[in-house]
């Protein structure tokens, strides 16, 4: 059974992107496009990792991360953050996610970067 | 002090105990074989001090006196008298003589004529130093003259600096006022008066800013008439054509003789120039800044596409190649898109001007307005005037910034909440060749500080809810039509703003010159 990864973007496009990228290299996924539908995804998929976009209309990816940082379930999930902000430290604890991923970003890299998460699919 | 000491003294005796006594005070004697060298001896040794001996038989003293006067008027002259000759002692002082001693000479008594003829030369060097002459400029304080000469020095230096003074005062490359207890202008440099009218004897809170009384005794200078401390701060202040200056202030407690803080100066320096630059490069970083997270998820979007586009053709999935590439276009349509914003934005925009009908062009602000009132619960009224006519302006300018101004006052009602009703009235009427824009809401209204600063860039009372954009590009667009806006606001009541765009725009330097490489309105074309 293939790894999961979660994607929460609210930009259709990129969130096609991440799973095709994901896919691509033998990933399984399943996508939320805001804070909220993503904790309902993790909640039933409970995926092997996340990858979190901020800034996002309705429930934000900060809100979310409050969120998960208290489920008990879940909140062992690496959170890979995908982000145009300029400084996302100020809203995360840059200790408690895998990475953190500006955008624009090179594939292979993410890649790398999940590879060093959660190893291979 | 050492001086030489000349003895025109015929008795040898009285001249070798004087010579004696003075060499044993360390000064240096100068004795002559015969009275009438003693003119010669003054130009070649150069003397400070004469004792001259009234008892001369080869020389008429009193003739010598006034030679030596009038060869070295700077050098001390001291007269040596018979007791039965006193007479003869307020003769030489006539003549010139700084001083006269009885003689038998005591050394106390000499001691004390030296001292004091000393005292005089001490003082002749400083005056000299102080007027800049050579101290043999300066009569001896002996001569009759005396008295009037040192008076002439004094005053001409004292109006030398005072000139010199007034001229720093007035030509100093900044603005230089003093304000009394009373904040009344007191005095003012000529820069001041040329850039800001007379205004002496005005209240400083009346003529640069729309304070009251009561601000007066809250500003930097009440702070500085407190406790004497110096405050440093900037304004925004306008000039006598009504220009906005940005001007960086310093206070200076002025006190009078018993140390009581009389008059405060305020010197200021005009920073327009520098601010207005400033402006200009924080609206641009504030506009990369505010697009730049837009820009980042363009550029990934493109990846995305792009990475479709690759993937399809590998994998020979069709279906990906045409997702990929409607992604792409998308995305290059909206970076092609934002760059021509920033381009618009980034640049001093030139006006396009076009005759508008003033009606229409009302109601389009009015529906934008409305809209946002509605949603808010604000009533929202249009009151057109008559006869309206049109308007050369440049809409896709003007529209925007009455929006912002429609669009602030719903929000200002909004914010109030002690009121049950809410109400925003657009009126728009015609004066003459003045269109005119009345935006009144009751909404919370804005105090001082906020109606004095609400069109400086960046500016802004509504937290992180506002930019500090809206009403800055509002009054440039304004000022850009040959317009102006002002406010009329008190906390609690509401605000009242007031837009003047004449019907053919009195254009600045700038948009004239942009104007004309425009065609000809369409008024005029009809």
């Amino acid at each position: 059974m293939p790894k999961k990864i979660l994607i929460i973007d609210d930009e259709i496009h990129i969130l096609t992107y991440l799973r095709h990228v994901f896919e691509d290299n033998g990933y399984q996924t399943a996508t939320a496009s805001n804070g909220e539908e993503g904790y309902e995804v993790m909640k039933r998929e409970k995926p092997d990792l996340i990858t979190l976009d901020l800034q996002m209309p309705k429930e934000g990816g900060t809100k979310f991360y409050q969120k998960f940082r208290k489920d008990e379930e879940c909140k062992n999930i690496p959170i890979i953050v995908v982000t145009g902000q300029d400084s996302p430290h100020r809203s995360l604890n840059p200790g408690k996610v895998a990475a953190i991923v500006s955008k624009p970003f090179e594939p292979e890299d993410l890649i790398r970067l999940v590879q060093g998460a959660i190893g291979q699919p | 002090m050492a001086d030489k000491i000349l003895l025109v003294v015929e008795d040898r005796a009285l001249r070798q105990d004087l010579a004696g006594q003075l060499a044993r005070w360390g000064h240096t004697p100068l004795e002559l074989d015969h009275p009438a060298d003693c003119l010669e001896a003054l130009t070649r040794q150069r003397p400070s001090l004469v004792l001259l001996d009234n008892a001369l038989e080869k020389a008429d003293a009193l003739e010598l006196l006034r030679a030596i006067r009038s060869t070295e008027p700077w050098c001390e002259v001291i007269y040596l008298v018979r007791p039965d000759k006193l007479e003869r002692g307020a003769q030489g002082l006539e003549f010139g003589a700084s001083d006269f001693l009885v003689k038998p000479l005591s050394p106390a008594r000499l001691g004390i004529a030296l001292k004091r003829a000393q005292e005089r030369l001490a003082l002749r060097r400083e005056l000299a130093v102080l007027s800049g002459r050579l101290p043999e400029e300066i009569p001896s304080a002996a001569d009759n003259t005396t008295a009037a000469c040192l008076g002439a020095v004094c005053a001409t230096r004292l109006y030398e600096t005072r000139q010199r003074f007034e001229q720093l005062f007035n030509e100093v490359p900044c603005y230089i006022l003093v304000v009394d207890r009373q904040f009344r202008l007191t005095t003012a440099n000529r820069r001041y008066r040329e850039d800001f009218g007379e205004h002496i004897g005005r209240h400083c809170w009346e003529i640069h800013t729309h304070h009251d009384e009561l601000y007066a005794t809250e500003c930097p200078v009440a702070h500085t008439f407190r406790d004497g401390q110096s405050r440093t701060y900037e304004e925004v202040i306008s000039d006598r054509h009504g220009e906005q200056r940005y001007v960086l202030t310093t206070t200076a407690a002025i006190r009078d003789g018993a140390g009581e803080i009389g008059q405060v100066m305020e010197m200021s320096t005009d920073i327009t120039q520098i601010r207005k630059l400033q402006d200009h490069l924080s609206s641009l970083g504030l506009l990369i800044g505010s697009i730049s997270h837009g820009v980042k998820g363009l550029l990934t979007g493109l990846d995305a596409g792009m990475y479709s586009l690759r993937s399809g053709f590998q994998r020979g999935d069709q279906e990906r190649v045409s997702q990929g590439w409607e992604v792409v276009e998308l995305m290059v349509g909206r970076i092609k898109r934002t760059i021509l914003d920033m381009l618009y934005y980034a640049k001093d925009r030139d006006l396009s001007l076009e005759a508008v009908d003033v009606a229409d062009f009302a109601r389009q602000v009015a529906f934008t307005g409305l809209g946002r009132a509605r949603k808010s619960g604000v009533l929202f009224e249009l009151r057109l005037g008559q006869d309206l006519g049109r308007f050369q302006v440049d809409p896709n300018a003007l529209n925007p910034a009455l929006i912002n101004l429609v669009e602030n006052a719903v929000d200002a009602c909004v914010e109030e909440t002690r009121r049950e009703t809410h109400r925003v009235i657009f009126t728009v009427s015609r004066e003459d060749d003045v269109v005119v824009f009345d935006v009144q809401d009751n909404g919370v209204g804005m105090d001082d500080h906020t109606q004095e600063n609400m069109f400086t860039l960046f500016f802004t009372s509504k937290g992180s809810a506002g930019t500090g954009l809206g009403l800055f590009i509002a009054h440039d667009t304004v000022q850009q039509h040959g317009g102006s806006i002002t406010v009329d606001s008190e906390p609690g009541y509401g605000t009242h703003f007031h837009v003047r765009i004449p019907v053919r725009p009195r254009l600045g330097a700038r948009a004239r010159a942009a104007a004309e490489g425009n065609q000809a309105p369409a008024e005029e074309r009809d």
